[in-house]
C-alpha cells in the first residue's frame, strides 16, 4: 500500500515533468511574435529616440511579463539616425523577417515618408509614433499606415489659437529648416496667420545643418517683428533664440513646435532661453495619476536618457499594438494586424486613441511650454500665466 | 680641413635601384681632399641618383660610404649636411617664394652664430656681385644663370667638407658657363674638396684632377684626368 | 544701417571661425602636400576635450580652488594636448604610410579619420568624461549627456562681459593667433623650415631640414592651432554638437583652397570672403538663408576657375 503509492507519486512526478517539459518545447518553437521599432537613437535627435526606444520595449515587456500572451513579444530595434537612406534600409531589414507582424515607428517625418512604401509593399502595418508631418496618413496609406501621435497641423491649431487668438500677436516672422519636419511646421502655421488675414513681416527657411544663425537673427531684428514662430528642431530653435538674445532682440516672442522641447535647448543658457514657448503633444504627465504612474514605472528602469515630449507617445503606441494583438488570436498575423490595428480603441495615459478613416489619431492633446530659469514649465504652472513675467513684444 | 686624410669621400660598391629597377651598380669613388674630382656620363647614366645617394636621398642598396674617413651609412640626410656636405644642382630650384636674402640664410641653416653669418654672407656678397644686386628680389625670379649662382653660393656658404656639384653648366649660354667656371676655379684655388658631376667634359676635365665615367649605371673608367684626356671616352662627345 | 553694422559683425565671426580651420588646412597642406581633411574634426574635437575637461575639473572641485583664468589656460593647456596628440596620430596612421602611394589615398584615410573622430566622440565622449569625473569627484561628480546629443560649451571667454565684448574678444584672440603664427613661419628657423619644405621640398632636404622632424613639428602645432579654434569655435557657438566638424571641414578647406591652398593669408581672406558671401546673401536676400550656402560654394567654384592660385596667390612657378 504504501509502497504502491510511492510509486504512484514517483510516476506522477515523472509524468507532470514530462508534460511540462512538452509544453515548454512546444512554446519554445511557435511563439515568438516580432515587432519593429525604428526611431533616431543615435544622431541628433537621439534624445528623443532613445528615450522612446526606453518607453516602446518597456510597454512590450509589461506585457510579456503579464502572461497574458501564448507567445513572447520580441522586439527588432532599428535605428534609423533621422536619415531617410538609414530607415529605409532599417525598414527592410524588418520586413524581411516572416516572424514580423507589425511596426512602429519615426520621429522625423523625412525617413517616415521614405520608408511607408517599404511597408506597404510588403503588406507590414506600420503604426507612427512620433512624425508629425500631415501627409503620413492618406487615404491611398489605409490600412497599412496608422498614426497615433497628432500632425503637425494638429499642433499647430492650439498653438496659433494662443499666439495670435488669445495674445494677440500681429506682427509675425517665420522660421523653419528646408527638411520635410520644418517645411510641414512652416506652411501649417503660415495657414493658420493667413486664416487669420495676416501676413508676416518676414520668413526664412534655412538648411537643417545649419549653426550659424546670426544673419537671420540680424534680418528679424530689422524687420521690427514682434513674435517669432521657429517650425524647427532643438539644434536650429535653439541657435535662434541664442542668437536672437546675442543680437540684442529681447523684446520678442519666441514660439515654436515640439521638436524644440528638450533638455539640449536649455544648454544655450538660462538668459538665452529664457521665454521660449512651445507646443508640446500629449498632456502634462505630471497632472494625471495615469501619467505619474508613467513617470514612475520609467524611471523606476534606469534609463540614462530621461523622458522627452513623444516619450508617452512610444509607450501609447506599444500599447496600441499590444492591444490589437488581442484581437488577433493566439497566432497574429501581418494580415490580422493591419485589421485591427486601425479599428482598435486603446486607453492609453494620454487618453483614448481611436482613427479615423485615414489612419490618423482622433485623441489629439497638447499643451504649452515655456522657458522660465532655465527649466520648462508648463504655461498654466509658469510666471508668465500668473503675470509675474510677460513674453517680449506687446 | 684636409688633412683628415688623402680622401675626403670614400665610395665604394654602391648599389641604389629605383623600384624593382637597379639604379647604380657598384659603384666605387673616391673624391681626394682638397681637388676637384669630376665624374662624366650622358643624359641617364645615374649621375643625379649617385649625387643623391651620397646625400642619402635615394637609399642606398648596398655599399658602403665614408666621409673623412667615419662611415655615414647610417646617418639620415640632415647628418650628412650637417657634417659638411653640400649639393648644389640647379635643376633642384630655389625656394621661389622667399627672397635671395633668405635663401642663402636658408642655406646657411647650420650656422647659428649670427655674426658669423653675416661675415660669411658678405663674403658671398664678394665672390657673387650679381647676387648683391638682388638681394631682396624673390629667387623665383632670377634668370637661369642668376639662379645657378645661387645655388652654389647657397652650398658654399658653409665652407663644406665636401662641395658636389650637379651639372652647374646645365642650360645656361657659354658666357655664363664661363663665368660659373671661373668660380669654380676660384674654390678650387681655396683648396676645397668638390665633386663635379657634368656633361660638358672638356669644361670638367679642364679643372678636374681625377676622373670617372659612369655609363648605365655603372664605372667604365676611373684615372687622373690625363689618362682619360687620353682614352677612348674623351673623343665620345656623347659620353 | 543697424542690420549692416550687424551683419558686418556676423560675418567677421563666422569668417574667423572659418579661418581658424582653414589656416589648419594650408599648415598641412604646405608641408605635406596633402589635403588633411580631418581639420575640422580635429578642431570639434578640441573643443569636446576642452568641455569634458571642464567638467572633470568642476567634478573636482578646482574652479572653487583655483583663480578661473588659471583654470581656463589649464582647459587650453588640455585640450592642446589632446589635439596634438591627436594631429601626431593622424600623421602616423592617415598620412605617413601613404606617403609614397597616389594623393587619392592620404585624402581617403583623413576622410575616415574624420569619421572615426566623430564616432569617437559620439560614441565615448559620455563614458569617457562620465568615468573621469566620477573617479575625481566623487559624490559631487557632474555628467554629462550622450556624445551624440549636443554639448553646451562652459562659458570661459568673458564670462561676465556681454555679448559684444565676447565676440570681440573672439575677434581679437583670431587676428592674435595669425599674428603669433605669421611670427613663427616667418622669424624662426622652425617656420622657416616649414616654408621651405612647402616651396621645395627636395632643396629642404638638401639644405639640411631634418624634413620628418618639421614634419611632425607641424602637425603638433596644427594639433593645438585647432584645439584653440575648437574653443574658439565653442565660444561663439555656444552648442557644439559631434558631427560639427564635417561642415567646418568643408567650409575650411573652401576657404583654404579660395586662399590659395599654401598660403596662410590666402586662408584668412578665403574664410571671410566665404563668411561675408554667406551672411550678407543670408541678411539681404528675402528667404536667401536657404540658398547662402549654394551661392557660397558657387563662389568658391568660380575662384578655382578663374584664379587657380588663389586670391592673393602669386604666379612665381619657376621658369624652367
Amino acid at each position: 500500500m504504501c509502497s504502491k503509492s510511492k510509486l504512484f507519486s514517483i510516476f506522477a512526478v515523472m509524468f507532470l515533468t514530462a508534460g511540462l517539459l512538452l509544453v515548454a518545447g512546444a512554446a519554445a518553437d511557435a511563439a515568438v511574435v516580432k515587432i519593429g521599432f525604428l526611431g533616431p537613437i543615435t544622431g541628433s535627435d537621439a534624445a528623443e529616440g532613445a528615450a522612446a526606444r526606453n518607453a516602446f520595449s518597456l510597454a512590450i515587456n509589461e506585457a510579456n511579463k503579464s502572461g497574458e500572451f501564448k507567445y513572447k513579444i520580441e522586439v527588432i530595434e532599428v535605428d534609423d539616425q533621422s536619415t531617410e537612406n538609414v530607415a529605409v534600409a532599417g525598414a527592410q531589414e524588418i520586413v524581411s523577417d516572416s516572424a514580423v507582424v507589425a511596426a512602429s515607428g519615426f520621429w522625423n517625418s523625412g525617413p517616415a515618408a521614405a520608408s511607408i512604401p517599404v511597408f506597404k509593399e510588403s503588406e507590414i502595418p506600420l503604426l507612427i509614433w512620433g512624425a508629425i508631418r500631415e501627409t503620413l496618413t492618406n487615404k491611398d496609406n489605409v490600412p497599412y499606415i496608422t498614426r497615433s501621435a497628432p500632425t503637425d497641423k494638429q499642433e499647430n491649431i492650439p498653438l496659433a489659437a494662443k499666439v495670435l487668438d488669445e495674445f494677440g500677436y500681429k506682427d509675425w516672422f517665420i522660421v523653419s529648416d528646408i527638411g520635410s519636419y520644418g517645411d510641414g511646421n512652416f506652411n501649417a502655421f503660415k495657414a493658420e496667420l493667413a486664416s487669420r488675414k495676416i501676413a508676416p513681416l518676414g520668413e526664412e527657411q534655412v538648411p537643417e545643418d545649419t549653426t550659424d544663425l546670426n544673419a537671420v537673427a540680424q534680418k528679424i531684428k530689422a524687420s521690427g517683428a514682434k513674435a517669432v514662430y521657429c517650425g524647427s528642431t532643438v539644434s536650429i530653435g535653439s541657435q535662434l533664440k541664442r542668437q536672437l538674445s546675442d543680437a540684442g532682440v529681447k523684446d520678442i516672442l519666441f514660439c515654436g513646435i515640439s521638436g524644440m522641447k528638450t533638455e539640449d535647448f536649455l544648454k544655450i543658457g538660462v538668459d538665452a532661453a529664457e521665454g521660449a514657448l512651445v507646443v508640446s503633444p500629449g498632456i502634462i504627465l505630471e497632472d494625471s495619476a495615469k501619467g505619474r504612474d508613467f513617470i514612475k514605472l520609467y524611471n523606476a528602469q534606469g534609463f540614462s536618457e530621461p523622458i522627452g515630449a513623444y516619450t508617452p507617445y512610444a509607450y501609447e503606441a506599444a500599447l496600441i499594438l499590444v492591444n490589437a494583438l488581442r484581437d488577433c488570436g493566439e497566432t497574429p498575423t501581418a494580415k490580422a494586424m493591419t485589421e485591427a490595428i486601425p479599428k482598435s480603441k486603446t486607453t492609453g495615459i494620454m487618453g483614448t486613441t481611436t482613427f479615423n478613416e485615414i489612419g490618423q489619431t482622433e485623441n489629439v492633446a497638447a499643451y504649452l511650454n515655456v522657458v522660465q530659469d532655465g527649466v520648462w514649465v508648463p504655461l498654466e504652472k509658469s510666471e508668465y500665466q500668473s503675470g509675474k513675467r510677460s513674453f517680449g513684444g506687446k | 680641413m684636409n688633412d683628415a686624410g688623402p680622401n675626403v669621400l670614400e665610395i665604394g660598391g654602391l648599389d641604389t635601384s629605383y623600384g624593382r629597377i637597379p639604379m647604380l651598380r657598384g659603384v666605387t669613388l673616391d673624391v681626394p681632399s682638397g681637388h676637384v674630382c669630376c665624374v662624366l656620363g650622358a643624359n641617364g647614366a645615374g649621375k643625379t641618383t649617385l649625387v643623391k645617394a651620397i646625400l642619402n636621398m635615394v637609399k642606398a642598396d648596398a655599399g658602403s660610404m665614408k666621409l673623412d674617413g667615419k662611415s655615414m651609412d647610417a646617418w639620415p640626410t640632415h647628418k650628412r649636411v650637417e657634417a659638411g656636405i653640400a649639393l648644389s644642382a640647379a635643376a633642384v630650384g630655389t625656394f621661389h617664394k622667399m627672397t635671395v636674402e633668405a635663401n642663402l640664410k636658408m642655406g646657411a641653416y647650420y650656422i647659428n652664430d649670427d655674426s658669423l653669418l653675416r661675415e660669411r654672407l658678405e663674403e658671398i656678397y664678394i665672390s657673387f656681385p650679381v647676387l648683391r644686386e638682388r638681394l631682396q628680389q624673390k629667387s623665383g625670379t632670377l634668370s637661369g644663370g642668376e639662379r645657378t649662382m645661387l645655388a652654389i653660393a647657397r652650398s658654399v656658404i658653409n665652407k663644406p667638407k665636401l662641395l658636389i656639384l650637379d651639372e652647374p653648366s646645365l642650360g645656361l649660354a657659354p658666357i655664363m658657363v664661363e663665368t660659373v667656371f671661373e668660380i669654380i676655379r676660384r674654390l678650387c684655388a681655396q683648396q676645397m674638396s668638390i665633386l663635379l658631376v657634368e656633361q660638358n667634359a672638356q669644361k670638367a676635365l679642364s679643372i678636374a684632377t681625377t676622373g670617372y665615367v659612369l655609363q648605365k649605371g655603372a664605372i667604365v673608367f676611373a684615372g687622373s684626368t690625363d689618362e682619360l684626356r687620353e682614352s677612348e671616352f674623351a673623343e665620345n662627345p656623347v659620353m | 544701417m543697424d542690420m549692416f553694422w550687424g551683419l558686418l559683425m556676423s560675418a567677421i565671426l563666422l569668417g574667423c571661425t572659418y579661418t581658424l580651420v582653414a589656416v589648419g588646412f594650408s599648415l598641412f597642406f604646405g608641408v605635406m602636400d596633402v589635403v588633411v581633411f580631418c581639420c575640422g574634426d580635429i578642431a570639434i574635437f578640441g573643443s569636446f576635450a576642452i568641455m569634458g575637461a571642464y567638467v572633470a575639473m568642476k567634478s573636482a572641485g578646482l574652479f572653487d580652488s583655483l583663480p578661473f583664468v588659471v583654470c581656463v589656460a589649464l582647459l587650453l593647456v588640455i585640450g592642446a594636448v589632446f589635439c596634438a596628440a591627436l594631429g601626431l596620430v593622424t600623421y602616423r596612421f592617415s598620412i605617413k604610410p601613404f606617403q609614397n602611394s597616389s594623393e587619392l589615398m592620404p585624402l581617403l584615410s583623413t576622410i575616415a579619420m574624420g569619421t572615426i573622430i566623430k564616432e569617437i566622440l559620439g560614441l565615448l565622449f559620455k563614458p569617457a568624461v562620465n568615468t573621469v569625473s566620477t573617479a575625481l569627484g566623487g559624490e559631487s561628480a557632474l555628467s554629462v549627456v550622450s556624445g551624440r546629443n549636443p554639448q553646451g560649451f562652459p562659458a570661459l571667454l568673458m564670462p561676465n562681459g556681454t555679448v559684444t565684448e565676447r565676440n570681440i574678444t573672439i575677434i581679437v584672440i583670431t587676428i592674435l593667433i595669425l599674428a603669433l603664427l605669421f611670427l613663427f613661419l616667418n622669424r624662426t628657423k622652425m617656420g622657416l623650415s616649414m616654408q621651405a619644405i612647402s616651396q621645395n621640398k627636395e632643396l629642404s632636404l638638401m639644405t639640411g631640414i631634418n624634413v620628418s622632424r618639421i614634419i611632425i613639428i607641424t602637425f603638433l602645432i596644427g594639433g593645438i592651432m585647432l584645439a584653440i579654434s575648437g574653443f574658439l569655435l565653442g565660444s561663439y557657438q555656444k552648442l557644439m554638437s559631434f558631427d560639427d566638424g564635417a561642415m567646418y571641414g568643408a567650409k575650411g578647406f573652401s576657404a583654404a583652397v579660395v586662399g590659395g591652398l599654401r598660403n596662410t593669408w590666402g586662408a584668412v581672406a578665403g574664410g571671410m570672403l566665404l563668411a561675408f558671401v554667406e551672411v550678407f546673401v543670408s541678411g539681404y536676400i528675402p528667404r536667401g538663408t536657404s540658398y547662402a550656402s549654394i551661392v557660397a560654394f558657387v563662389v568658391v567654384v568660380i575662384f578655382i576657375v578663374f584664379k587657380p592660385e588663389g586670391i592673393i596667390g602669386e604666379k612665381t612657378a619657376e621658369k624652367v
